[in-house]
C-alpha cells in the first residue's frame, strides 16, 4: 500500500503494531468554512476498511445522507453499500435527531443517542477487534441538541471512555471558525483537549492556488506509549483533493 | 504641670535612645561604624574552606548565622564544582551578599523547582496549617500539564512506596483520564501495582461521570467489559454533586490509611472537568474543605487555564500554596501558529518553561522558572538561570577592575587595621542587634549584657534590626527547600 504525508502524520502506516493503529485514539478533524476537512474523514473510512476483516467502522451521520457517502466512498474505490451488508460499517442516520426542548437541559436526548451508540459497539465488539466511531459533524450535533455545547461535550466525554473501554478509534469533524469570537470560544479549546491527534485544514496562508487546496496541521500528542510519556509531534503539508483520493506534499515539492 | 509629666515618660519610654546619644557623645565613634556594623549584621560574607565533609559545612555556617554578630567581613572564595550536593552551594549563595561567579568554572546547578514541590508535598502539612496545595496550569500552547501531573504522581508515589512522605496513601480523582491509563502510567514506570491496593485508590469520575451508562445497563444490562484493572477503584456517577464527591474522597482516604492520625493526598487529574460539571462555588468550597480536613497532607490538581475565565483561574491559584504554570518555550504566545506560518514540515515540540510560584506562611511569594523537556520516557527539568549564568560569565572578562589580588596587595590589606578595631582596649567589640548572641544566652536575665558587663557608666550600643529580611526571627527554616 502506498501512505501519503497524512497517513503517515495519523501514523496508519505503523501496522505492524496493530492493524488499526488509531485504536484508543480521538482524533479531532477541524476545518473552516474556506477548508472543508471532509476528505479527511472519508480517508480515515477509507483506510479503516483496508486495514484487516476485524475492523468495523460506526458512523454517525449528522450532515449528510447514506448515499452521499457511498458515490464519495466509491469514488475512493470502497464499496459501502457492501460493507454495510456484511456488517462492518454501521450507519446511523442522525439526520433527523431532535432533541426535545423543553427549555431544560436535554440530557436524555444525547444520553439515548450514547445508549444507542454503546449499545451497537458492545455488539459489534463480539467478533470486531478494531471498531471506529466517525462523527460528521459536531456543529449539527450540536443543532440537534438545540445548542447546549455542555451536552454536546458530555457525549464527547462519553464517547472517549469507550477508547478505552473497549479500544475503539473515536474520529469527530468539527468547524473551528463557528466557536470564534462567540461566548462558547472555550467549547473548541476543550475538545482540543480531547484530542489525542489534532487534524487541522485550513486555507493556504499564501493565499489562493489553483494546485494546492490548501494546508494540513496534524499534532499527535502521544502522552503515552510502551516507553512512556513522549513529545507533541506536529507534522505540516499541504494538500490536493482529488476524485479518486488525495495528495499530500510538502510546500514546493509539487511540480 | 502635664507637660513635665510628659516629658518625663517620654524619656521613660525611650531611655535606650538617650543613652545612645549619651554614648556617641562621650566616645564619638566614627561615622563609619554604624555602616560597619549593619553590614557585619547583614551577615555579609562568610568565610569557608571546603575541606572535611559538606555536611560540616552547612552546619557550620548555621552556627555563623546564629552568631554573626561575631562574623567578620570577609571573603568568601568556594570552588563549588567540588561540592557535589547543589543545595551546599545553594545555601553558601544565599548566604552571600554578593556572588561573584569565577568566568572560567560556572558551576551549573543541574536542579530545579519541581524537585522543591514535590519535596513540599512530601513533607505534606503542619498541625494547624492547612494542606500545602498545588495547582498545575496549563494552555494548550503548550498542553504539557499531564506530563507535570504525571511526574509529581510519580515521585510521590515513590515516596509513599519508600515511606519518606507525611501521606501514607494517595487518592486520585479521575475525571480525564481513564483508571487503566494509571495503571500503564504506574507499571511503565517500575511501580508495583499488585501490592499498590494498600496505598493508591482511584476514584473514578471518567468512566460514567453522568451516570448515562449506568442507566443504559440497568435497562439494558450490558456486561462491563472493563475487567483488566488491577488499582483499587471506585466509581462516582455524580460528579455534579460536589459535596457528596468530597465525603467519598475523605472516605476512600480513611480506607487507605485507617482511622488513626496518618494522613493522605489527594491528586485530581482536571479540576477543568469539575469546573465544567459543577459550578465554580463548589469546586472552591471542595478544595477548601480538602486543605482544611487534617487527614489530606497535601493536594495537586491540574487547570486548563484557557478554559476558564480568569476569575476562575484566580480562585484556585488563591487556595494554592503553589501554583505551577507552563508556558510556551518560544516568547511569541501564538508559537504555534508562528510555526504554521514559517511552515516546518515536521516539528517536535518538547521543550516549555515551567513557571513555580511559592507561597509561604508568613506571605512570602517566591517565583522562579524552570525549563523542561519531554524526553523519551520521561520529563527533565533544568533551571534557566543557569543558561542566563553561562551568558552573563560570558561577559565578565570585559569588566574594567581587576577582581584578583597580588600578593602585596593581599599583605595591605591584612594589615589594615577596620575603624572598629581601633577603638577601646583592643577587645573585638560586639554589636548587639537585636537578639541574643551564643555566649550571651549563657547570662541568663541579662539581655543587653556585653557593653554594660564592660563599662555600664558608659552605656551600650543599642542596636536595633530593621529590614533584614526576617531571617533569624521567623519561624520558618530558610533552607527548607535544600535537601540537604
Amino acid at each position: 500500500m502506498d501512505w501519503n504525508l497524512l497517513d503517515e502524520a495519523l501514523g496508519l502506516h505503523h501496522t505492524h503494531a496493530k492493524p488499526w493503529p488509531l485504536c484508543g485514539r480521538f482524533v479531532l478533524v477541524e476545518d473552516c468554512v474556506d477548508t472543508s476537512a471532509a476528505f479527511v474523514l472519508h480517508h480515515i473510512l477509507k483506510r479503516s476498511f483496508s486495514s484487516g476483516p476485524s475492523s468495523a467502522v460506526l458512523f454517525l451521520a449528522f450532515s449528510h445522507p447514506f448515499s452521499h457517502y457511498d458515490r464519495v466512498l466509491r469514488k475512493l474505490g470502497c464499496n459501502l453499500a457492501a460493507q454495510r451488508d456484511n456488517g462492518r460499517f454501521l450507519f446511523l442516520d442522525m439526520l433527523m435527531l431532535q432533541c426535545p426542548d423543553e427549555g431544560k437541559p436535554n440530557q436524555d436526548g444525547l444520553a439515548s443517542v450514547f445508549e444507542q451508540i454503546e449499545r451497537v459497539i458492545a455488539a459489534l465488539h463480539e467478533d470486531k477487534k478494531f471498531i471506529s466511531i466517525i462523527i460528521d459533524d459536531i456543529s449539527f450535533l450540536e443543532v440537534a441538541a438545540n445548542g447546549s455545547s455542555s451536552d454536546v461535550l458530555n457525549l464527547l466525554h462519553y464517547c472517549h471512555t469507550l477508547t478505552s473501554e473497549y479500544g475503539c478509534a473515536f474520529i469527530a469533524l468539527g468547524h473551528k471558525d463557528i466557536y470564534l469570537n462567540g461566548d462558547n470560544a472555550a467549547v473548541i479549546l476543550e475538545m482540543e483537549y480531547y484530542a489525542d491527534i489534532l487534524v487541522r485544514a485550513e486555507p493556504l496562508s499564501t493565499g489562493l492556488a489553483k494546485d494546492v487546496h490548501g494546508q494540513l496541521m496534524v499534532s499527535d500528542k502521544e502522552t503515552q506509549h510502551q516507553h512512556g510519556i513522549s513529545a507533541i509531534k506536529t507534522h505540516n503539508f499541504h494538500f490536493k483533493v482529488k476524485e479518486n483520493g488525495i495528495e499530500c506534499f510538502y510546500p514546493g515539492t509539487k511540480i | 504641670m502635664v507637660k513635665d509629666e510628659m516629658h518625663k515618660r517620654k524619656v521613660q519610654d525611650i531611655p535606650d535612645l538617650e543613652k545612645r546619644d549619651e554614648r556617641s557623645e562621650s566616645q564619638k565613634p566614627p561615622e563609619q561604624d554604624e555602616f560597619y556594623a549593619s553590614l557585619v549584621t547583614a551577615k555579609a560574607m562568610i568565610m569557608c574552606q571546603i575541606q572535611e565533609s559538606e555536611r560540616n559545612l552547612l552546619s557550620s555556617l548555621k552556627v555563623l548565622e546564629q552568631n554573626n554578630v561575631k562574623t567578620r567581613l570577609l571573603v568568601n572564595s568556594v570552588h563549588e564544582e567540588k561540592i557535589s550536593s547543589v543545595d551546599v552551594v545553594k545555601g553558601l549563595r544565599r548566604r552571600a551578599a554578593l556572588t561573584v561567579n569565577c568566568p572560567i568554572c560556572t558551576y551549573v546547578f543541574p536542579t530545579k523547582m519541581a524537585d522543591s514541590i514535590c519535596r513540599t508535598l512530601r513533607d505534606g502539612a503542619l498541625e494547624g496549617e492547612l494542606a500545602p496545595t498545588l495547582t498545575i496550569k496549563d494552555s494548550l500552547a503548550s498542553p504539557f500539564g499531564f506530563h507535570i501531573f504525571s511526574h509529581v504522581l510519580l515521585q510521590l508515589s515513590s515516596h509513599v512506596v519508600a515511606q519518606k512522605s507525611q501521606s501514607q496513601g494517595i487518592v486520585i480523582v479521575a475525571l480525564s483520564r481513564s483508571p487503566s491509563s494509571y495503571t500503564a502510567l504506574l507499571k511503565m514506570n517500575g511501580v508495583d501495582v499488585a501490592s499498590s491496593n494498600k496505598w493508591i485508590h482511584i476514584l473514578d469520575c471518567y468512566t460514567d461521570p453522568l451516570g448515562w451508562k449506568d442507566k443504559a445497563r440497568k435497562s439494558v444490562n450490558v456486561t462491563d467489559p472493563s475487567h483488566q484493572i488491577s488499582l483499587a477503584t471506585s466509581s462516582y456517577k455524580t460528579v455534579k454533586d460536589v459535596d457528596k464527591l468530597f465525603s467519598l474522597i475523605t472516605e476512600l482516604g480513611r480506607g487507605l490509611i485507617g482511622e488513626n492520625k496518618a494522613r493522605f493526598c489527594v491528586a485530581i487529574d482536571s479540576l477543568s472537568e469539575l469546573l465544567r460539571h459543577a459550578s465554580l462555588q463548589s469546586v472552591a468550597s471542595l478544595l477548601s474543605n480538602l486543605r482544611s480536613h487534617d487527614q489530606i497532607s497535601s493536594i495537586f490538581g491540574l487547570l486548563h487555564s484557557d478554559l476558564h475565565e480568569e476569575r476562575a483561574a484566580a480562585v484556585l491559584e488563591y487556595m494554592s500554596s503553589m501554583v505551577g504554570s507552563i508556558d510556551p518555550y518560544h516568547h511569541t504566545a501564538n508559537s504555534q501558529r508562528g510555526y504554521f506560518e514559517n511552515f516546518l514540515s515536521e516539528q517536535n515540540f518538547t521543550k516549555g518553561k515551567f513557571n513555580v510560584r511559592f507561597k509561604r506562611r508568613n506571605g512570602r511569594v517566591r517565583a522562579t522558572c524552570d525549563e523542561f523537556k519531554v524526553e523519551h520516557g520521561g520529563i527533565s527539568f533544568a533551571s534557566v538561570s543557569s543558561v542566563d549564568g553561562t551568558a552573563i560569565a560570558g561577559l565578565l572578562p570585559k569588566v574594567q577592575f581587576n577582581l584578583q589580588l597580588s600578593e602585596k596587595e593581599r599583605k595591605d590589606r591584612s594589615n589594615v587595621v577596620l575603624p572598629f578595631e581601633h577603638q577601646g582596649n583592643g577587645k573585638p567589640i560586639q554589636i548587639y542587634d537585636g537578639r541574643r548572641s551564643l555566649e550571651e544566652s549563657n547570662i541568663e536575665g541579662n539581655p543587653i549584657s556585653s557593653g554594660k558587663k564592660e563599662d555600664s557608666a558608659k552605656g551600650e550600643i543599642i542596636y536595633f534590626r530593621d529590614s533584614d529580611d526576617e531571617m533569624p526571627d521567623s519561624d520558618e527554616d530558610p533552607d527548607d527547600d535544600l535537601d540537604i
